[in-house]
Protein backbone atom coordinates (compact mmCIF):
# COMPACT_ATOMS: atom_id res chain seq x y z
CA UNK A 1 0.00 0.00 0.00
CA UNK A 2 1.36 3.37 -0.96
CA UNK A 3 1.37 6.31 1.45
CA UNK A 4 -1.33 7.96 -0.67
CA UNK A 5 -3.55 4.90 -0.42
CA UNK A 6 -3.04 4.71 3.32
CA UNK A 7 -3.92 8.39 3.60
CA UNK A 8 -7.13 7.85 1.68
CA UNK A 9 -8.14 4.93 3.83
CA UNK A 10 -7.41 6.87 6.98
CA UNK A 11 -9.68 9.69 5.83
CA UNK A 12 -12.47 7.44 4.64
CA UNK A 13 -12.10 5.31 7.74
CA UNK A 14 -12.33 8.39 9.93
CA UNK A 15 -15.92 8.82 8.84
CA UNK A 16 -16.79 5.88 11.04
CA UNK A 17 -13.82 6.13 13.42
CA UNK A 18 -13.04 9.82 13.78
CA UNK A 19 -9.91 9.28 15.82
CA UNK A 20 -8.17 7.82 12.75
CA UNK A 21 -7.90 11.35 11.46
CA UNK A 22 -5.23 12.02 14.07
CA UNK A 23 -2.89 9.93 11.96
CA UNK A 24 -3.50 12.25 9.02
CA UNK A 25 -2.41 15.08 11.27
CA UNK A 26 0.72 13.25 12.34
CA UNK A 27 1.66 12.46 8.77
CA UNK A 28 1.16 15.88 7.22
CA UNK A 29 1.07 18.64 9.80
CA UNK A 30 4.76 19.46 9.81
CA UNK A 31 5.05 19.78 6.03
CA UNK A 32 1.88 21.80 5.74
CA UNK A 33 3.03 24.06 8.55
CA UNK A 34 6.37 24.70 6.84
CA UNK A 35 4.65 25.54 3.59
CA UNK A 36 2.31 27.98 5.29
CA UNK A 37 5.09 29.41 7.41
CA UNK A 38 7.08 30.20 4.32
CA UNK A 39 4.11 32.00 2.89
CA UNK A 40 2.60 33.86 5.83
CA UNK A 41 4.97 33.61 8.77
CA UNK A 42 5.19 31.49 11.88
CA UNK A 43 2.34 32.91 13.91
CA UNK A 44 -0.29 32.77 11.22
CA UNK A 45 1.03 29.49 9.86
CA UNK A 46 0.48 27.75 13.18
CA UNK A 47 -3.10 28.93 13.21
CA UNK A 48 -3.78 28.18 9.56
CA UNK A 49 -2.22 24.73 9.74
CA UNK A 50 -4.29 23.84 12.77
CA UNK A 51 -7.41 25.22 11.13
CA UNK A 52 -6.68 23.29 7.96
CA UNK A 53 -6.87 19.98 9.79
CA UNK A 54 -10.00 20.94 11.69
CA UNK A 55 -11.64 22.02 8.43
CA UNK A 56 -10.49 18.89 6.66
CA UNK A 57 -11.83 16.76 9.48
CA UNK A 58 -15.17 18.52 9.30
CA UNK A 59 -15.28 17.96 5.52
CA UNK A 60 -13.97 14.40 5.50
CA UNK A 61 -17.34 13.08 4.37
CA UNK A 62 -16.90 15.01 1.14
CA UNK A 63 -13.41 13.67 0.47
CA UNK A 64 -13.41 11.77 -2.82
CA UNK A 65 -10.55 9.29 -2.91
CA UNK A 66 -11.32 8.48 -6.51
CA UNK A 67 -10.73 12.09 -7.52
CA UNK A 68 -7.89 13.28 -5.38
CA UNK A 69 -5.39 12.14 -2.81
CA UNK A 70 -5.10 13.57 0.67
CA UNK A 71 -2.11 15.86 0.25
CA UNK A 72 -3.56 18.03 -2.52
CA UNK A 73 -6.88 17.96 -0.70
CA UNK A 74 -5.23 19.34 2.45
CA UNK A 75 -3.27 21.95 0.54
CA UNK A 76 -6.42 22.99 -1.27
CA UNK A 77 -8.15 23.58 2.05
CA UNK A 78 -5.11 25.44 3.28
CA UNK A 79 -5.21 27.62 0.18
CA UNK A 80 -8.83 28.49 0.75
CA UNK A 81 -7.93 29.59 4.26
CA UNK A 82 -4.87 31.35 2.92
CA UNK A 83 -6.94 33.49 0.61
CA UNK A 84 -8.44 35.09 3.68
CA UNK A 85 -5.01 36.33 4.53
CA UNK A 86 -3.82 37.51 1.15
CA UNK A 87 -3.22 41.03 2.30
CA UNK A 88 -1.03 39.86 5.11
CA UNK A 89 0.92 37.74 2.68
CA UNK A 90 1.35 40.69 0.33
CA UNK A 91 2.92 42.67 3.14
CA UNK A 92 5.15 39.74 3.84
CA UNK A 93 6.24 39.45 0.25
CA UNK A 94 7.06 43.14 0.27
CA UNK A 95 9.20 42.68 3.36
CA UNK A 96 10.76 39.66 1.76
CA UNK A 97 11.63 41.65 -1.31
CA UNK A 98 13.12 44.39 0.80
CA UNK A 99 15.26 42.22 3.03
CA UNK A 100 15.74 39.10 1.00
CA UNK A 101 14.90 37.07 4.07
CA UNK A 102 11.92 35.93 6.00
CA UNK A 103 11.52 38.53 8.76
CA UNK A 104 9.07 36.47 10.74
CA UNK A 105 10.64 33.07 10.44
CA UNK A 106 14.09 34.39 11.13
CA UNK A 107 14.10 37.92 12.57
CA UNK A 108 17.82 37.81 13.09
CA UNK A 109 18.36 37.25 9.43
CA UNK A 110 16.74 40.54 8.50
CA UNK A 111 19.71 42.57 9.57
CA UNK A 112 21.97 40.02 8.02
CA UNK A 113 20.26 40.07 4.68
CA UNK A 114 19.83 43.83 4.77
CA UNK A 115 23.49 43.79 3.90
CA UNK A 116 22.74 41.46 1.02
CA UNK A 117 24.71 43.63 -1.37
CA UNK A 118 27.77 42.29 0.37
CA UNK A 119 26.84 38.83 -0.71
CA UNK A 120 27.34 37.43 -4.13
CA UNK A 121 25.87 34.06 -3.50
CA UNK A 122 22.45 32.54 -3.42
CA UNK A 123 21.21 35.06 -0.89
CA UNK A 124 21.40 37.70 -3.56
CA UNK A 125 19.51 35.46 -5.90
CA UNK A 126 16.84 35.10 -3.26
CA UNK A 127 16.56 38.83 -2.90
CA UNK A 128 16.02 39.03 -6.65
CA UNK A 129 13.45 36.28 -6.62
CA UNK A 130 11.31 37.90 -3.99
CA UNK A 131 10.07 40.84 -6.08
CA UNK A 132 9.35 38.44 -8.93
CA UNK A 133 7.21 36.39 -6.59
CA UNK A 134 5.50 39.55 -5.45
CA UNK A 135 4.70 40.62 -9.01
CA UNK A 136 3.36 37.27 -10.08
CA UNK A 137 -0.32 36.74 -10.50
CA UNK A 138 -1.62 35.09 -7.33
CA UNK A 139 -2.70 32.04 -9.29
CA UNK A 140 0.72 31.69 -10.87
CA UNK A 141 2.43 32.10 -7.53
CA UNK A 142 0.21 29.45 -5.96
CA UNK A 143 1.09 26.97 -8.66
CA UNK A 144 4.80 27.69 -8.45
CA UNK A 145 4.99 27.46 -4.68
CA UNK A 146 2.86 24.34 -4.45
CA UNK A 147 5.30 22.67 -6.82
CA UNK A 148 8.48 24.07 -5.28
CA UNK A 149 7.59 24.12 -1.59
CA UNK A 150 4.79 21.60 -1.17
CA UNK A 151 6.36 19.14 -3.62
CA UNK A 152 3.07 18.49 -5.36
CA UNK A 153 2.99 17.11 -8.87
CA UNK A 154 1.20 19.06 -11.58
CA UNK A 155 -1.78 16.77 -11.30
CA UNK A 156 -1.88 17.26 -7.54
CA UNK A 157 -1.63 21.01 -7.91
CA UNK A 158 -4.57 20.85 -10.29
CA UNK A 159 -6.55 18.83 -7.74
CA UNK A 160 -5.55 21.17 -4.97
CA UNK A 161 -6.57 24.37 -6.74
CA UNK A 162 -9.45 22.90 -8.70
CA UNK A 163 -8.03 23.83 -12.09
CA UNK A 164 -7.17 21.75 -15.17
CA UNK A 165 -3.72 20.21 -15.41
CA UNK A 166 -3.19 22.09 -18.65
CA UNK A 167 -3.64 25.35 -16.79
CA UNK A 168 -1.05 24.25 -14.25
CA UNK A 169 1.40 23.51 -17.07
CA UNK A 170 0.86 26.84 -18.78
CA UNK A 171 1.22 28.73 -15.53
CA UNK A 172 4.38 26.85 -14.69
CA UNK A 173 5.86 27.59 -18.09
CA UNK A 174 5.14 31.26 -17.55
CA UNK A 175 6.58 31.47 -14.06
CA UNK A 176 9.58 29.36 -14.99
CA UNK A 177 10.47 31.88 -17.65
CA UNK A 178 10.15 34.70 -15.15
CA UNK A 179 12.23 32.98 -12.50
CA UNK A 180 14.80 31.78 -15.02
CA UNK A 181 15.30 35.31 -16.23
CA UNK A 182 16.10 36.37 -12.69
CA UNK A 183 18.52 33.52 -12.20
CA UNK A 184 20.31 34.23 -15.45
CA UNK A 185 20.48 37.95 -14.74
CA UNK A 186 21.82 37.22 -11.31
CA UNK A 187 24.44 34.90 -12.70
CA UNK A 188 25.53 37.66 -15.05
CA UNK A 189 25.62 40.14 -12.16
CA UNK A 190 27.74 37.81 -10.12
CA UNK A 191 30.05 37.27 -13.03
CA UNK A 192 30.36 41.00 -13.62
CA UNK A 193 30.86 41.57 -9.92
CA UNK A 194 33.71 39.13 -9.87
CA UNK A 195 35.33 40.74 -12.88
CA UNK A 196 34.96 44.22 -11.42
CA UNK A 197 35.66 43.18 -7.86
CA UNK B 1 21.00 26.37 -11.33
CA UNK B 2 17.48 25.28 -12.04
CA UNK B 3 14.99 27.97 -11.11
CA UNK B 4 12.91 25.56 -9.07
CA UNK B 5 15.98 24.52 -7.13
CA UNK B 6 16.38 28.12 -6.06
CA UNK B 7 12.95 28.10 -4.52
CA UNK B 8 13.42 24.67 -3.01
CA UNK B 9 16.66 25.82 -1.41
CA UNK B 10 14.78 28.67 0.14
CA UNK B 11 12.23 26.30 1.56
CA UNK B 12 14.78 23.98 3.16
CA UNK B 13 15.69 26.75 5.57
CA UNK B 14 12.16 27.02 6.94
CA UNK B 15 11.90 25.30 10.32
CA UNK B 16 9.08 22.97 11.23
CA UNK B 17 6.59 23.51 14.01
CA UNK B 18 7.74 23.53 17.60
CA UNK B 19 6.52 20.87 19.97
CA UNK B 20 4.21 23.42 21.57
CA UNK B 21 2.75 24.44 18.21
CA UNK B 22 2.19 20.82 17.29
CA UNK B 23 0.55 20.11 20.62
CA UNK B 24 -1.79 23.08 20.29
CA UNK B 25 -2.76 22.15 16.75
CA UNK B 26 -3.35 18.54 17.69
CA UNK B 27 -5.44 19.62 20.65
CA UNK B 28 -7.63 21.69 18.31
CA UNK B 29 -8.13 18.69 16.09
CA UNK B 30 -9.05 16.48 19.03
CA UNK B 31 -11.50 19.06 20.25
CA UNK B 32 -13.18 18.73 16.87
CA UNK B 33 -12.94 14.94 16.94
CA UNK B 34 -14.80 14.83 20.22
CA UNK B 35 -17.38 17.37 19.06
CA UNK B 36 -20.55 15.68 17.81
CA UNK B 37 -21.16 18.57 15.42
CA UNK B 38 -18.26 17.29 13.35
CA UNK B 39 -19.75 13.85 12.81
CA UNK B 40 -19.50 12.84 9.17
CA UNK B 41 -22.81 13.54 7.51
CA UNK B 42 -22.36 13.46 3.77
CA UNK B 43 -20.73 10.29 2.51
CA UNK B 44 -19.54 9.94 -1.01
CA UNK B 45 -22.05 8.35 -3.33
CA UNK B 46 -19.71 7.38 -6.12
CA UNK B 47 -19.25 3.75 -6.99
CA UNK B 48 -15.88 3.51 -5.33
CA UNK B 49 -17.11 5.54 -2.40
CA UNK B 50 -19.96 3.12 -1.96
CA UNK B 51 -17.52 0.24 -2.06
CA UNK B 52 -15.43 1.85 0.64
CA UNK B 53 -18.49 2.50 2.73
CA UNK B 54 -19.64 -1.09 2.35
CA UNK B 55 -16.31 -2.28 3.60
CA UNK B 56 -16.51 0.13 6.52
CA UNK B 57 -20.05 -0.98 7.23
CA UNK B 58 -19.02 -4.54 7.90
CA UNK B 59 -19.68 -5.68 11.45
CA UNK B 60 -17.42 -3.69 13.68
CA UNK B 61 -14.77 -5.73 15.33
CA UNK B 62 -14.65 -3.86 18.56
CA UNK B 63 -18.14 -2.88 19.43
CA UNK B 64 -20.18 -5.67 21.00
CA UNK B 65 -19.85 -5.74 24.74
CA UNK B 66 -20.54 -9.44 24.91
CA UNK B 67 -17.73 -10.24 22.50
CA UNK B 68 -15.00 -8.69 24.56
CA UNK B 69 -12.84 -11.78 24.62
CA UNK B 70 -13.16 -12.33 20.91
CA UNK B 71 -12.41 -8.72 20.33
CA UNK B 72 -9.26 -9.04 22.36
CA UNK B 73 -8.13 -11.91 20.20
CA UNK B 74 -8.81 -9.95 17.06
CA UNK B 75 -6.93 -6.96 18.37
CA UNK B 76 -3.97 -8.97 19.41
CA UNK B 77 -3.99 -10.84 16.12
CA UNK B 78 -4.03 -7.53 14.35
CA UNK B 79 -1.12 -6.29 16.36
CA UNK B 80 0.72 -9.51 15.74
CA UNK B 81 0.26 -9.69 12.03
CA UNK B 82 1.00 -6.10 11.31
CA UNK B 83 4.45 -4.69 11.26
CA UNK B 84 5.38 -1.06 11.68
CA UNK B 85 6.61 0.61 8.55
CA UNK B 86 10.04 2.11 8.37
CA UNK B 87 10.86 5.33 10.06
CA UNK B 88 10.63 6.75 13.55
CA UNK B 89 7.35 8.56 13.19
CA UNK B 90 3.92 7.37 14.22
CA UNK B 91 2.70 4.58 12.07
CA UNK B 92 -0.62 3.16 11.06
CA UNK B 93 -1.13 -0.56 11.34
CA UNK B 94 -3.61 -2.50 9.34
CA UNK B 95 -6.06 -4.99 10.69
CA UNK B 96 -5.61 -8.08 8.56
CA UNK B 97 -7.63 -7.82 5.39
CA UNK B 98 -9.81 -5.10 6.81
CA UNK B 99 -9.39 -1.79 5.04
CA UNK B 100 -9.30 0.09 8.30
CA UNK B 101 -5.84 1.11 9.48
CA UNK B 102 -5.08 0.71 13.15
CA UNK B 103 -3.29 3.51 14.93
CA UNK B 104 -2.30 4.21 18.51
CA UNK B 105 -5.06 6.79 18.84
CA UNK B 106 -7.56 4.34 17.40
CA UNK B 107 -6.69 1.61 19.88
CA UNK B 108 -6.71 4.08 22.76
CA UNK B 109 -10.13 5.22 21.64
CA UNK B 110 -11.33 1.63 21.67
CA UNK B 111 -9.94 1.16 25.16
CA UNK B 112 -11.77 4.31 26.18
CA UNK B 113 -15.04 3.02 24.80
CA UNK B 114 -14.55 -0.25 26.66
CA UNK B 115 -13.61 1.54 29.86
CA UNK B 116 -16.74 3.63 29.65
CA UNK B 117 -18.77 0.43 29.65
CA UNK B 118 -17.18 -0.93 32.81
CA UNK B 119 -19.43 -1.42 35.79
CA UNK B 120 -18.78 1.25 38.43
CA UNK B 121 -17.29 -0.18 41.60
CA UNK B 122 -18.39 0.58 45.10
CA UNK B 123 -16.88 0.22 48.52
CA UNK B 124 -15.31 2.22 51.30
CA UNK B 125 -11.73 1.65 50.15
CA UNK B 126 -9.89 1.24 46.87
CA UNK B 127 -6.62 -0.63 46.56
CA UNK B 128 -4.34 -1.67 43.71
CA UNK B 129 -1.78 -4.44 43.64
CA UNK B 130 1.23 -4.20 41.36
CA UNK B 131 4.46 -5.96 40.61
CA UNK B 132 7.76 -4.37 39.80
CA UNK B 133 9.46 -6.08 36.86
CA UNK B 134 13.13 -5.61 36.22
CA UNK B 135 15.51 -7.57 34.03
CA UNK B 136 18.13 -7.38 36.73
CA UNK B 137 16.11 -8.79 39.60
CA UNK B 138 13.85 -11.77 40.17
CA UNK B 139 10.17 -11.02 40.39
CA UNK B 140 9.47 -9.34 43.69
CA UNK B 141 6.55 -9.81 45.97
CA UNK B 142 3.63 -7.78 44.70
CA UNK B 143 3.14 -4.53 46.48
CA UNK B 144 -0.06 -2.78 47.27
CA UNK B 145 -0.54 0.78 46.33
CA UNK B 146 -1.78 3.51 48.55
CA UNK B 147 -5.35 2.87 49.54
CA UNK B 148 -7.85 5.55 48.84
CA UNK B 149 -10.95 6.01 50.86
CA UNK B 150 -13.80 6.23 48.45
CA UNK B 151 -15.48 8.58 50.87
CA UNK B 152 -12.68 11.09 51.06
CA UNK B 153 -9.58 12.25 49.34
CA UNK B 154 -6.74 11.15 51.58
CA UNK B 155 -4.28 8.34 51.21
CA UNK B 156 -4.30 5.86 54.06
CA UNK B 157 -0.73 4.90 54.74
CA UNK B 158 0.67 1.97 56.66
CA UNK B 159 -1.31 -0.69 54.88
CA UNK B 160 -0.14 -3.98 56.41
CA UNK B 161 0.62 -5.75 53.14
CA UNK B 162 2.40 -2.84 51.54
CA UNK B 163 6.12 -3.12 50.95
CA UNK B 164 6.41 0.04 48.95
CA UNK B 165 4.21 2.48 47.22
CA UNK B 166 4.71 3.85 43.75
CA UNK B 167 5.59 7.51 43.68
CA UNK B 168 3.18 9.79 41.98
CA UNK B 169 4.73 12.12 39.41
CA UNK B 170 3.74 15.02 41.64
CA UNK B 171 1.36 15.53 44.56
CA UNK B 172 -2.13 15.11 43.28
CA UNK B 173 -5.22 14.47 45.33
CA UNK B 174 -8.16 12.23 44.72
CA UNK B 175 -10.35 15.30 44.74
CA UNK B 176 -8.30 16.82 41.93
CA UNK B 177 -8.55 13.62 39.92
CA UNK B 178 -12.28 13.41 40.39
CA UNK B 179 -12.71 16.95 39.18
CA UNK B 180 -10.80 16.42 35.96
CA UNK B 181 -13.03 17.25 32.98
CA UNK B 182 -14.22 14.62 30.56
CA UNK B 183 -13.00 16.55 27.53
CA UNK B 184 -9.63 14.94 26.73
CA UNK B 185 -7.87 18.15 25.73
CA UNK B 186 -9.04 20.03 28.80
CA UNK B 187 -8.25 17.03 30.96
CA UNK B 188 -4.60 17.05 29.97
CA UNK B 189 -4.41 20.79 30.35
CA UNK B 190 -5.92 20.63 33.84
CA UNK B 191 -3.64 17.77 34.76
CA UNK B 192 -0.67 19.85 33.68
CA UNK B 193 -1.91 22.66 35.89
CA UNK B 194 -1.84 20.40 38.94
CA UNK B 195 1.91 20.16 38.61
CA UNK B 196 2.16 23.88 38.21
CA UNK B 197 3.65 24.24 34.77
CA UNK B 198 2.90 26.55 31.94
CA UNK B 199 2.77 25.31 28.41
CA UNK B 200 1.23 22.38 26.63
CA UNK B 201 0.89 18.95 28.22
CA UNK B 202 3.58 16.50 27.38
CA UNK B 203 4.61 12.98 28.21
CA UNK B 204 4.81 13.68 31.90
CA UNK B 205 1.04 13.79 31.67
CA UNK B 206 1.17 10.46 29.84
CA UNK B 207 2.88 9.05 32.90
CA UNK B 208 0.44 10.72 35.25
CA UNK B 209 -2.50 9.29 33.34
CA UNK B 210 -1.01 5.81 33.72
CA UNK B 211 -0.62 6.36 37.44
CA UNK B 212 -4.19 7.55 37.79
CA UNK B 213 -5.52 4.63 35.78
CA UNK B 214 -3.50 2.27 37.95
CA UNK B 215 -4.08 3.56 41.44
CA UNK B 216 -7.02 5.95 41.63
CA UNK B 217 -10.66 4.99 42.06
CA UNK B 218 -11.95 6.77 39.01
CA UNK B 219 -15.33 6.24 37.42
CA UNK B 220 -15.74 4.50 34.05
CA UNK B 221 -16.36 7.79 32.22
CA UNK B 222 -13.23 9.20 33.80
CA UNK B 223 -11.21 6.19 32.74
CA UNK B 224 -12.49 6.68 29.21
CA UNK B 225 -11.50 10.33 29.28
CA UNK B 226 -8.02 9.42 30.51
CA UNK B 227 -7.42 7.06 27.60
CA UNK B 228 -8.69 9.64 25.15
CA UNK B 229 -6.46 12.24 26.77
CA UNK B 230 -3.40 10.13 26.02
CA UNK B 231 -4.57 9.80 22.43
CA UNK B 232 -4.35 13.57 22.00
CA UNK B 233 -0.57 13.50 22.48
CA UNK B 234 1.44 13.66 19.30
CA UNK B 235 4.02 11.10 18.29
CA UNK B 236 2.33 8.07 19.79
CA UNK B 237 3.15 4.73 18.32
CA UNK B 238 1.41 1.40 18.47
CA UNK B 239 3.89 -1.43 18.85
CA UNK B 240 3.29 -4.71 17.13
CA UNK B 241 3.28 -6.72 20.29
CA UNK B 242 0.83 -9.29 21.54
CA UNK B 243 1.69 -9.77 25.20
CA UNK B 244 3.11 -7.90 28.14
CA UNK B 245 6.02 -9.35 30.15
CA UNK B 246 3.56 -11.35 32.26
CA UNK B 247 2.18 -12.96 29.13
CA UNK B 248 -1.07 -11.07 29.06
CA UNK B 249 -2.60 -10.03 25.78
CA UNK B 250 -2.17 -6.33 25.34
CA UNK B 251 -1.85 -3.40 23.06
CA UNK B 252 1.32 -1.42 23.64
CA UNK B 253 1.53 2.29 23.02
CA UNK B 254 4.54 4.40 23.60
CA UNK B 255 5.65 7.92 23.00
CA UNK B 256 9.06 9.45 22.92
CA UNK B 257 9.26 12.12 25.55
CA UNK B 258 12.41 13.66 24.25
CA UNK B 259 16.11 13.43 23.83
CA UNK B 260 18.73 14.97 26.04
CA UNK B 261 22.01 14.72 24.27
CA UNK B 262 22.49 11.09 23.33
CA UNK B 263 19.86 9.91 25.80
CA UNK B 264 16.21 9.34 25.22
CA UNK B 265 13.24 9.06 27.48
CA UNK B 266 9.89 7.58 26.66
CA UNK B 267 6.68 6.40 28.21
CA UNK B 268 5.03 3.09 27.60
CA UNK B 269 1.66 1.66 28.46
CA UNK B 270 0.20 -1.78 27.95
CA UNK B 271 -3.55 -2.09 28.07
CA UNK B 272 -6.38 -4.30 26.99
CA UNK B 273 -8.39 -2.38 24.41
CA UNK B 274 -11.30 -4.78 24.77
CA UNK B 275 -11.79 -4.10 28.48
CA UNK B 276 -10.16 -0.75 29.03
CA UNK B 277 -7.90 -2.18 31.74
CA UNK B 278 -4.41 -0.79 32.13
CA UNK B 279 -1.95 -3.68 32.45
CA UNK B 280 1.51 -2.15 32.70
CA UNK B 281 3.23 1.19 32.45
CA UNK B 282 6.71 2.51 32.43
CA UNK B 283 8.68 5.68 32.13
CA UNK B 284 12.19 5.47 30.83
CA UNK B 285 14.67 7.99 32.06
CA UNK B 286 17.79 8.44 30.01
CA UNK B 287 18.10 4.73 29.52
CA UNK B 288 21.24 4.96 27.52
CA UNK B 289 22.83 6.35 24.43
CA UNK B 290 20.80 5.52 21.39
CA UNK B 291 23.71 3.85 19.75
CA UNK B 292 24.72 1.79 22.77
CA UNK B 293 21.61 0.66 24.55
CA UNK B 294 20.75 -2.99 24.58
CA UNK B 295 17.62 -3.36 22.57
CA UNK B 296 16.97 -6.87 23.81
CA UNK B 297 16.83 -5.86 27.45
CA UNK B 298 13.48 -5.82 29.13
CA UNK B 299 12.88 -2.41 30.61
CA UNK B 300 11.72 -1.97 34.14
CA UNK B 301 8.03 -1.57 34.34
CA UNK B 302 5.10 -1.76 36.70
CA UNK B 303 2.60 -4.53 36.08
CA UNK B 304 -0.85 -4.05 37.53
CA UNK B 305 -2.14 -7.32 38.98
CA UNK B 306 -5.44 -6.38 40.52
CA UNK B 307 -7.38 -3.43 41.79
CA UNK B 308 -10.77 -2.76 43.20
CA UNK B 309 -12.92 -1.66 46.07
CA UNK B 310 -12.66 -3.49 49.37
CA UNK B 311 -14.55 -3.35 52.62
CA UNK B 312 -11.65 -2.90 55.03
CA UNK B 313 -8.14 -1.57 54.83
CA UNK B 314 -6.66 -5.03 55.37
CA UNK B 315 -8.43 -6.64 52.41
CA UNK B 316 -6.75 -7.48 49.15
CA UNK B 317 -8.43 -6.46 45.92
CA UNK B 318 -10.40 -9.17 44.14
CA UNK B 319 -8.13 -11.57 42.29
CA UNK B 320 -4.94 -10.29 43.86
CA UNK B 321 -2.15 -12.89 43.96
CA UNK B 322 -0.06 -13.18 47.09
CA UNK B 323 3.10 -14.21 45.28
CA UNK B 324 4.77 -12.60 42.30
CA UNK B 325 3.63 -13.61 38.86
CA UNK B 326 6.39 -15.08 36.72
CA UNK B 327 7.70 -12.98 33.93
CA UNK B 328 6.84 -14.76 30.74
CA UNK B 329 8.94 -12.87 28.27
CA UNK B 330 11.81 -11.33 30.07
CA UNK B 331 13.98 -10.32 27.20
CA UNK B 332 12.01 -10.12 24.04
CA UNK B 333 10.93 -6.55 23.95
CA UNK B 334 12.48 -4.55 21.18
CA UNK B 335 13.70 -1.03 21.44
CA UNK B 336 11.39 1.67 20.25
CA UNK B 337 12.97 3.30 17.24
CA UNK B 338 14.03 6.79 18.15
CA UNK B 339 16.07 9.59 16.70
CA UNK B 340 17.46 9.85 13.24
CA UNK B 341 16.07 11.76 10.34
CA UNK B 342 12.61 11.23 8.99
CA UNK B 343 12.54 8.90 6.04
CA UNK B 344 13.11 10.70 2.82
CA UNK B 345 10.10 10.83 0.60
CA UNK B 346 10.55 9.22 -2.77
CA UNK B 347 11.12 11.53 -5.68
CA UNK B 348 7.86 12.79 -7.02
CA UNK B 349 7.10 13.42 -10.61
CA UNK B 350 6.08 16.94 -11.34
CA UNK B 351 4.20 16.30 -14.47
Amino acid sequence: MTPDQLDSELVTGSRAEPVLFAEIFDRHHADLYRYLRHRVGATLAADLAAETFVTAFARRAAFRPERTSVRPWLYGIAHNLLRNHVRREQRRVAAYARYGADPVADPGAVAEFARADERADSAAVRSRLAPILGRMRPGDRDVLLLVAWADLSYAEVAQSLGIPVGTVRSRMNRVRRQVRAVAETESLDILLGERHG
Amino acid sequence: MDELNLLEDLHREIPGPSAAETARARARLFTAISDPRYAARRPSVTARGLAVLRRLARPRLWAPVGAAAAVTAVVITAVLITAPTAGPGPQAHRLGSSPRPITAAYVLDKAASAAARQIPGQGPFFVSEAEFISPDRPPAKPYLSAVWSSQGGDVITGFPHAESSPPLPWPITLSQVRHLPSDPVRLLADLAKTRGIAGPPNYVEFWAVCMILAYFPVSPPQRAALYRAVATLSGLRLVSRARDPLGRVAAEVYGIAGKTGPYVSSEVMFFDPATGDLLDYEMYHAFGPITERRCSATPELIALLASGYVGTVVQLPPGAPLSPKPVAQAAVRGCPPVGGPQPTAPARSRS
